[in-house]
């Protein structure tokens, strides 16, 4: 990520769907060790969507250490994305064939709520659970299909709800409890580390925080109804982060921070520049500024989406690298290392069209050779890998890129 | 006439918080409510799906001004009842595909059509496919659309198609399908007439079909 023209790119992927991955074990992935669904909670940007997935299999009878089979909707995280993370299991089957480096590893540290909410269980039938999380939202579960817990009410309203949250969850002096109990265990783990070690995470960002504690057509009109609101919340999060950051750093050098904002659609920015500027560019700037005091200079931010117009805003509230980079939403890695040369870039790889073959793989791989040259790239496919990339082209398109990898660029 | 522009002016603005006493004046004067609805509030939502359509306009900004055409179908939906001139143009069925609880896309394009004079049948989230079936077979649409925003549940829409065809009412009905994660390829594989990139998109998309 430094522009090292000496160093290879780091060989990770950005992950796989549940069914992409029973899908490949069929079709000559060597099953070693199957994917193991967290049933733990720990902290919320870990195990965020633990609770539904664990509801249904405690329900079932499933013990700790049974084989769970994976949720064709579950996310299988490639290690390019932090893990713990969301309560997705981290692949080994796919990273041990090809080789990967090491994965991306989340402070374990509560960066949300403490204490967290309780769990409740709302409603149940036969196709659904509607439980309270353990974020405050209240979500429902489709038990049959499995697909990501989505968010139908939120614990933030008005005032009165973010005030009692603001007091309650979000104070500045009990920092120390956001802690685990291993903490000292974890520390001499990070300091002798051979991995990435990051702070940040899901949910965590100028947008994306809110969104996800608000719900997006809330926040869309608060940005006109109740700008105060707002921007109350975001300078009491970017408080709290700075302080946990801070605690962080004082113990252990980070080598980057992550930032989840998903503020791009498919065909545009969600917000407009106006709003960027008053609702996002200071507070980036708190963060970022902050985290270059420490000497953290990778801060990496993850928006699906076509953000092409954001790139420069990013760039001046002092965000350094992206990523997916979604090669179907428009975005072009080669024009945005041309129109920006200090961008960091990860991923990028249109995943859509590894199902296309040989000709076509070789075709989008070649351009990637010159910002493998460049540096300050990592390749990886746009997303999660679709079911309907069979193991072969994926086979062979990862083949090839770790081969450009090695060869820094050439084919 | 100046308050007509004024309607038009807060349902592009998204001033809904206002339009409510702007459309009850409008209709107070004796403005025919056909005007309001097709000079004032469908012509400012083709403007900001435009907009929207070119980069000018955002989501938010979207989202207001269809609220604000809520709003003010709110004030007009009883003396619309019955009147013969605000013909429907046609009929949407829509809902979000099997295995998929989101609905702001679903409900934008359901804003945009009903703007554009459609009669929309929302069969909301996670529709079952017979849903789907028993819907054509009542409403008799023209055009039936499919929103999804997961992948995964992506691949419930051929099972969608089938069911439509395995009840023969595949050749009565014009498909449309959008969402995030859906493309032109996506639409085009499985023979799905219409895609579109956004809700705008989408609304003028079923105008040309029931104008062929």
């Amino acid at each position: 990520m430094s522009f090292n023209k000496n160093v290879s790119a780091v060989k990770w992927e950005f992950g796989y769907w549940g069914s992409t991955i029973k899908n490949w074990y069929n079709q000559g992935l060597p099953e070693k060790k199957y994917p193991k669904i967290p049933t733990k909670i720990t902290t919320l940007s870990a195990t965020l969507y633990t609770t539904a997935w664990t509801y249904i299999w405690e329900k079932k009878g499933a013990i700790e250490n049974e084989r769970i089979e994976l949720p064709n909707g579950i996310g299988v995280w490639g290690g390019a994305v932090y893990w713990p993370n969301q309560g997705f299991p981290i692949d080994n089957d796919v990273a041990e064939y090809f080789n990967f480096d090491k994965v991306q590893i989340l402070v374990k540290v509560e960066q949300l709520f403490y204490p967290k909410f309780e769990i409740k269980i709302l409603g149940e039938d036969s196709k659904t659970v509607t439980y309270i999380d353990l974020d405050g939202v209240e979500r429902t579960f489709l038990k049959n299909e499995a697909t990501i817990p989505t968010s139908m009410k939120w614990p933030i309203k008005d005032w009165e709800t973010w005030n009692k949250i603001k007091e309650e969850r979000l104070s500045l002096d009990n920092i120390s409890k956001r802690f685990p109990d291993n903490w000292e265990k974890l520390l001499k783990i990070y300091r002798n580390r051979d991995f990435v070690l990051t702070l940040g995470g899901y949910p965590l960002g100028i947008f994306g925080t809110l969104a996800h504690l608000l719900g997006y057509e809330n926040l869309f009109f608060y940005y006109y109804d109740k700008p105060d609101l707002i921007k109350d919340m975001l300078e009491t999060f970017t408080d709290l982060w700075i302080a946990i950051w801070e605690e962080v750093i004082s113990q252990v050098d980070i080598d980057c921070v992550n930032i989840w904002e998903d503020v791009s659609s498919g065909t545009a920015s969600m917000v407009s520049p106006a709003i960027f500027k008053e609702f996002m560019t200071p507070y980036y700037k708190k963060l970022t500024d902050f985290l270059r005091s420490k000497d953290i200079n990778i801060i990496l931010l993850d928006t699906d989406g076509d953000c092409n117009e954001l790139i420069p805003l990013f760039l001046d509230a002092g965000i350094t690298g992206l990523y997916p980079m979604e090669a179907s939403a428009g975005m072009d890695v080669l024009a945005a290392r041309k129109k920006y040369p200090g961008l960091q870039i990860l991923g990028g790889i249109p995943k859509s069209k590894i199902l296309l073959g040989k000709k076509e793989i070789d075709r989008f791989l070649e351009p990637i050779g010159q910002l493998l040259k460049s540096g300050g790239y990592i390749p990886y496919g746009d997303h999660l890998i679709p079911p309907e990339v069979p193991w072969e082209d994926f086979k062979y398109y990862r083949e090839k890129l770790n081969c450009m990898i090695d060869k820094k660029g050439s084919l | 006439m100046a308050i007509l522009d004024d309607i038009y002016n807060a349902t592009f603005k998204g001033n809904y918080k206002d339009i409510d006493g702007l459309v009850k004046k409008a209709v107070g004067d004796g403005i025919n409510v056909h005007d309001i609805v097709n000079k004032a509030l469908s012509a400012a939502m083709l403007e900001v799906g435009d907009k929207f359509g070119s980069g000018e306009l955002y989501m938010p900004d979207m989202l207001l001004s269809a609220k604000a055409m809520k709003e003010a179908m709110e004030v007009l939906k009883p003396l619309i009842k019955g009147d013969s001139v605000l013909v429907e143009k046609g009929t949407v069925v829509i809902g979000t595909v099997k295995g998929d609880l989101h609905d702001i896309g679903k409900n934008l394009v359901i804003t945009m059509a009903e703007g554009q004079g459609f009669k929309v049948i929302d069969l909301g989230i996670d529709t079952d496919y017979p849903k789907f079936v028993d819907a054509i077979k009542e409403h008799a649409p023209q055009i039936v659309a499919f929103s999804g925003l997961l992948t995964t549940t992506l691949a419930n829409i051929p099972d969608h198609i089938k069911a439509i065809k395995d009840a023969g009412l595949r050749n009565k009905v014009v498909l449309a399908v959008g969402g995030a994660p859906v493309t032109r390829d996506f639409a085009d594989r499985y023979g799905i007439e219409i895609y579109a990139d956004d809700a705008a998109s989408a609304a003028k998309e079923f105008i040309k079909v029931v104008q062929k």
